[in-house]
């Protein structure tokens, strides 16, 4: 181990040194953005002309020899009992080359059952069965009617409330178990059951006690003396990322390794989840995804659709594209789950928070971990914090992790408790988080964006400014903030080759979801190398490639970064020894410059530029591998409730709401995030965009509708599944604070999943404002907003 | 055979003339007969030669009709200025014949029912859902001439890029990128227009917000559309 020296601190506020033990062969930190060249810069992504050009290939995209089309039997039952499913009919349909039964469903609790040759029961409407592959898409529709399914249909319940009634009908009779996905997610082991209802999972802030935690909470919330108490619900948003999930796969002529392409946020977990499902070693699997359509963290493992494709193509010995429709995309491929979180706070008469209490239920199917205790567990300071979360299962599509699983439903719950606490003490809400909140990135976020925003100009509940042809429009202000967590996967590798012209390749199996990781990759390699970015090949998405990081819980740059600049780091290291031995040289040389600097009997040797120095290898390339460690010192990272490895984030909404239609317009919104040290900020201030325009359209326009008399989903398409488009999408300020914290060698991490975190808090807080009635349920409908006001006689 | 039987194939223009030309069964009353619904899936008439009507208002009442189906046709699609034989179906849409029989794989079929945008092409310039438009429709056959396609593999002059690709690589108008074929055409088809009209530098927010209100960018990219537009725009405008 050795020592180095890291900057410290948010740059432009305060930055220090501080040492850090590092394994040896670490390189030396990098200084402030400002004084690199290549990190930090908003270099445009260096595939886009790729994904301009209509090039880029995505999985639905991939077309194969011979290849077949697969389509998914999904019951037409939200519960039934399955005795047969007899798929010999569906084979004799023309162009039918291949249909089966799905052994074992994926993606749902696990109730202990174990694998079979079919599903035996049906949770939910829109459950895959079965499966044909055909030559058209539309022979394998037609051959669906084909297969017989013998149910016997069972009583169900899709209304979260009427679940919890003792007399409803469960949705499993053996306690579950839920594994949680890259993305995030899963659920505690060994939780009470009873009917539907599972839990409470009890959490406190880390390294506190339960038991005295809740006692606590429960005195200061009796203590008072100031506190709000309230009841908040949000909806089931479907992830809808536009290219849907699927996969084409493909086995070798011998039948023993299978190649699949797949739309996915993480290569290896298709490829392990294959392997283990069909009982082939990893190394026979190869996945590819060269572009994804957009992953929102319900893009991990195999996926039935997945299994199903395997199976067809073997069964058919030709290649099988599957993916799924619209339609099937909102049924059965996850969900960010509703919830009902009733939250008491309690404070000081000068606003200290003595105790924050959130007590409720998640929503998340037939699917468990449907929490959202992150935000109460770790944002404030807080001496007594207690959650107590129940999963309520019903008969629907089960839950996946959505970008910061918990986080926005958590957030909108707080964030608008801390906005009612906020009046009730006649304090500013920013006011009352600085009271409170003493992490050091939230903290310059607050006053920056506050300034950004105006927020001084801010005007009394319901005293705005008021447009529109009878005064109706009414405009307000509100603010909510967030946190996620430096979340790093240390089984991360990158390697870099320096091939004998000078040119660069980068290796390692992530995938780019859309956040764009290649370019990073490039940059971070081309800074090490002092070369040109143009330079630099980066080549990802392939399970041949070194393991990468799945792009879930916003690790992909934190993660892989700085393995590409050690490896960087290590080649170059390399390419300079060689140098050394090729040239006679004292000892091993310098690259400064972007030349090799050495000493040949003790006199400098005149500057030879990197591509020069490249030609006198001996071999046709040098090669540096590294993996991922932990971050410096061994920190252990995200961890809940530890501040050094918080991310904030801190969004101001200016609203305006007409008490006339019940429309909600979001005007503007001031955003202040960090992401440690922004590689990238064009693409970065993309992410957050991103980030900012889901949650504005959970906000006010999202919501899964199942049918409560047959269970069938009501808007399983783009129009009446609204989402938020270019009109709906307000002015975007984004204010980004660098934060260095000495972690890495790159000292990146993620933004992602923050982005989306406070939006709908800070746009609910605004309507308040505006119109001085609260609501406490998403989406925010005009419908709702009329109500309330109806409610309060306004 | 009877009329109108949807079991008939009628494979080829040879048979176009064949006996089922005097159904007089035009698209628009047997649309009408069925209820229009999903009827086009099954069954397309086409006149043989709308000049006909045009020049013999008289007649037009039963111009004399094809019907084309439901087996594979060859027809000529007009892609990018190049015009190609390919076997469709009348069923196919737009878009599936752009992807799976031309291998135009850029245009992307995000919802299959006009819900997302994602599908965008040009059609005689003009922005259209391909995943709404039957092939069919635009494809050439004897006695009419196709219809001019741009899909976003024929936004740029050759191997140059439109001003719109660049700027949207430049400004980083796209995340995932599955929407970005679609926003494109929608983009370049109001930088287009503009052009044409020398209003280029009139371009303003609300007018590419306009553009795009009928294409969905679940990533959120939509303020970088914005300004990758109306800053190609203002560059054009130079």
């Amino acid at each position: 181990m050795s020592q180095i020296e890291v900057p410290v601190g948010i740059v432009g506020v305060e930055v220090h040194s501080e040492q850090r033990e590092v394994p040896d062969g670490t390189p030396p930190a990098w200084r402030e953005n400002a004084s690199l060249k290549q990190v930090g810069k908003p270099v445009p992504r260096i595939d886009g002309n790729e994904k301009v050009s209509g090039r880029a290939r995505y999985t639905s995209d991939v077309v194969r020899p011979g290849m077949l089309h697969g389509k998914v039997l999904r019951s037409p039952h939200p519960h039934a009992r399955i005795h047969r499913i007899d798929v010999s009919e569906a084979l004799k349909m023309p162009g039918v080359k291949a249909a089966l039964a799905l052994p074992h469903l994926l993606g749902i609790a696990d109730d202990g059952s174990g694998k079979t040759t079919q599903v035996q029961s049906v949770r939910y409407y829109g459950q895959p069965l079965a499966a044909v592959a055909a030559q058209t898409v539309e022979q394998a529709v037609a051959a669906l009617s084909k297969i017989k399914v013998d149910y016997d249909v069972l009583p169900f319940v899709v209304d979260p409330t009427e679940a919890r009634q003792p007399a409803a009908p469960k949705v499993f009779a053996q306690p579950v178990i839920a594994r949680g996905s890259a993305g995030g997610g899963g659920s505690k082991d060994k939780l009470n059951q009873v009917g539907n209802v599972r839990g409470p999972k009890r959490s406190v802030p880390r390294g506190r006690e339960v038991e005295k935690q809740a006692t606590q909470v429960t005195q200061a919330l009796l203590a008072g003396p100031q506190g709000v108490r309230a009841t908040y619900k949000t909806q089931v948003q479907t992830h809808s990322a536009l290219e849907t999930h699927g996969v084409v796969a493909e086995w070798s002529r011998a039948g023993d390794e299978l190649t699949v392409w797949a739309s996915t946020q993480g290569i290896f977990s298709v490829r392990d989840e294959l392997a283990e499902y069909l009982g082939i070693e990893q190394s026979k699997v190869r996945v590819i995804t060269d572009y994804c359509g957009g992953g929102f963290g319900a893009k991990f493992g195999a996926g039935n659709y997945g299994v199903l494709a395997a199976l067809l193509a073997k069964e058919a010995k030709a290649p099988v594209r599957l993916m799924l429709d619209r339609r099937e995309e909102h049924l059965a491929v996850g969900n960010r789950p509703g919830s009902e979180q009733t939250v008491a706070l309690a404070a000081s008469t000068d606003g200290k928070l003595t105790a924050i209490e959130v007590k409720g239920f998640g929503f998340g199917g037939a699917g468990a971990g449907a929490g959202f205790a992150g935000p109460a567990l770790s944002m404030y300071d807080c001496p007594a914090v207690y959650v107590e979360e129940f999963d309520v299962f019903t008969h629907s599509g089960p839950l996946a992790a959505f970008r910061a699983p918990g986080h926005p439903q958590g957030a909108f719950a707080l964030e608008q408790a801390m906005d009612e606490l906020a009046e009730r003490l006649h304090l500013d809400p920013v006011a009352l988080r600085d009271k409170n909140d003493t992490h050091p990135a939230r903290r310059e976020q607050r006053k920056r964006a506050a300034t950004a925003f105006g927020w001084q100009n801010r005007t009394a509940t319901g005293q705005g400014p008021r447009t529109g042809k009878l005064g109706e429009v009414r405009r307000g202000s509100g603010m909510a903030q967030g946190c996620w967590y430096h979340l790093v996967n240390v089984d991360s590798r990158a390697e870099v080759r320096i091939h004998r012209d000078g040119s660069v390749e980068v290796l390692t199996g992530v995938q780019d979801i859309g956040s764009g990781i290649r370019t990073p990759l490039a940059q971070v390699v081309a800074e090490e190398l002092q070369i040109p970015i143009a330079k630099v090949k980066v080549t990802i998405g392939d399970t041949r490639l070194p393991p990468g990081p799945g792009s879930g819980g916003s690790v992909t740059t934190a993660s892989i970064t700085p393995a590409a600049r050690e490896a960087a780091y290590a080649a170059k290291q390399a390419l300079l020894k060689e140098l050394q031995a090729v040239l006679g040289l004292d000892k091993v040389p310098e690259l400064t410059g972007g030349a090799v600097v050495g000493l040949k009997a003790g006199k400098p040797t005149p500057p030879l530029p990197f591509d020069k120095a490249c030609a006198r290898m001996r071999r046709t390339e040098v090669l540096g591998s590294a993996v991922r460690e932990l971050d410096y010192g061994a920190t252990a990272n995200g961890k809940r409730g530890n501040f050094l490895a918080q991310l904030g984030g801190v969004q101001f909404a200016e609203v305006e709401v007409s008490t006339l239609t019940g429309v909600v317009r979001v005007l503007r919104i001031v955003a202040s995030h960090d992401c440690g040290r922004p590689v990238n900020p064009l693409l970065v201030e993309n992410q957050i965009h991103g980030g900012i325009i889901q949650g504005l359209s959970y906000a006010l326009f999202e919501e899964r509708r199942l049918d409560p008399k047959t269970g069938r989903i009501l808007n399983g398409n783009l129009e009446q599944y609204k989402i938020a488009g270019a009109l709906d999408v307000p002015k975007i300020e984004v204010l980004l604070l660098e934060e260095l914290r000495g972690r890495s060698s790159t000292d990146a991490s993620g933004i992602g999943e923050p982005a989306t975190v406070p939006t709908a808090a800070a746009i609910a807080n605004a309507v308040y404002n505006a119109i001085g009635v609260r609501i406490r349920e998403l989406p925010i409908t005009p419908a709702k907003v009329l109500a309330a006001l109806a409610s309060a006689g306004k | 055979m009877s009329k109108g039987d949807p079991n008939v194939s009628t494979e080829g223009s040879e048979s176009m003339s064949g006996p089922d030309a005097s159904s007089g069964l035009s698209r628009r009353s047997f649309l009408l007969h069925t209820g229009g619904a999903a009827s086009a899936a099954a069954l397309l008439t086409v006149p043989v030669a709308e000049s006909v009507a045009a020049t013999a208002p008289n007649q037009a009442a039963t111009p004399p009709a094809q019907v084309l189906g439901p087996g594979a046709i060859a027809a000529t699609l007009l892609v990018n200025g190049k015009p190609q034989k390919v076997m469709m179906e009348p069923r196919d849409t737009l878009a599936t014949v752009l992807r799976d029989k031309l291998g135009l794989t850029g245009t992307k079929i995000g919802c299959d029912r006009g819900g997302c945008g994602a599908c965008t092409v040009w059609v005689a310039g003009e922005p259209t859902l391909s995943c709404l438009m039957l092939a069919l429709d635009v494809a050439g056959l004897p006695g009419r001439e196709p219809q001019a396609i741009t899909t976003v593999e024929g936004l740029g002059k050759g191997v140059a890029m439109h001003p719109l690709q660049t700027a949207f690589v430049e400004k980083d108008a796209l995340q995932c990128g599955y929407c970005t074929s679609g926003m494109l055409m929608s983009c370049a088809a109001l930088y287009e227009r503009a052009k044409a009209e020398g209003k280029l530098a009139t371009i303003s927010d609300g007018d590419v917000r306009a553009a795009i209100a009928g294409n969905l960018c679940r990533c959120g990219a939509y303020p970088h559309i914005v300004d990758a537009t109306l800053s190609a725009a203002k560059g054009g405008a130079k």
